[in-house]
């Protein structure tokens, strides 16, 4: 499938998400809190942030309860990063999905391959 | 309200949009928006917003030109639509998940290609009118 790019080689436009990595420290796992909306804009910052903390030994919490948006390509980074933490024999968990995040795990079946915490 | 009165062109929106995907978000903004003056309620004003993401990000991945785009609003309803052209010798590909999204949130949509002019639509309707 063709890449879109992304801009026009410029000054990056604002943008409209962030995230914030809270390591794990005396035993919890690590934290990544997704803030604003996920899109194909959006997406190749996630995977890159996500992919260096799935990489560690540890089990991973996303959480997405400050998550407004997110679309398929957002899943498929989280669905990319599920699969890895697998293969690193590692666990990775979702949390706080608010209602509209949640609706569009739930119409395409990621409910039942996730972790979901409330 | 200004021109109130004196417009009676419809409750259409037109933009074009550049095939960047930062502009997604201008896609989401007014569908929003559309969904909104449509009376749609929340749930389904975000459907909408998903829906026209999709189309938008799939039309994007198959051109370098501008996209053309709609947002029509009547009573219960709310259609956008959008129009382009592929580059040379590019597929129109929309995937499993994007197609299973859109078709889960909007009451029908179109996503063609004929020749290299790329088409798209998508149609949602109010909660209470869909299922009455």
């Amino acid at each position: 499938m063709d890449p879109i790019r992304d801009d026009r080689g410029g000054e990056s436009p604002a943008s409209t998400i962030s995230i914030d990595i809270q390591p794990g420290s005396d035993g919890s796992e690590p934290v990544v809190t997704i803030a604003g909306e996920i899109d194909v804009a959006t997406s190749p910052t996630l995977r890159s942030a996500i992919a260096a903390i799935v990489e560690g030994a540890s089990p991973v919490t996303i959480d997405l309860s400050a998550t407004t948006f997110i679309d398929s390509s957002g899943l498929g980074v989280l669905v990319a990063a599920l699969n890895r933490s697998r293969e690193l024999g590692h666990d990775l968990s979702l949390r706080g999905l608010q209602a509209p995040v949640r609706r569009v795990f739930e119409i395409t079946g990621l409910t039942a391959l996730f972790a979901v915490e409330e | 309200m200004v021109g109130d009165s004196m417009f009676s062109g419809g409750d259409e929106v037109h933009v074009v949009l550049p095939p960047f995907s930062t502009y997604l978000r201008t896609a989401r903004l007014l569908a929003a928006d559309a969904a909104t003056r449509a009376g749609l309620d929340c749930v389904a004003t975000e459907d909408f917003r998903l829906a026209v993401d999709e189309l938008c990000q799939a039309a994007m991945r198959a051109t370098d030109q501008l996209i053309f785009m709609s947002f029509e609003s009547t009573p219960g309803r709310v259609v956008a639509r959008g129009a382009g052209h592929t580059r040379d010798g590019c597929t129109l590909e929309l995937s499993d998940l994007s197609a299973t999204i859109i078709d889960a949130l909007s009451d029908g949509f179109e996503f063609e290609l004929c020749g290299s002019d790329l088409t798209f639509s998508v149609h949602r309707r109010c909660a209470v009118l869909h299922h009455g």
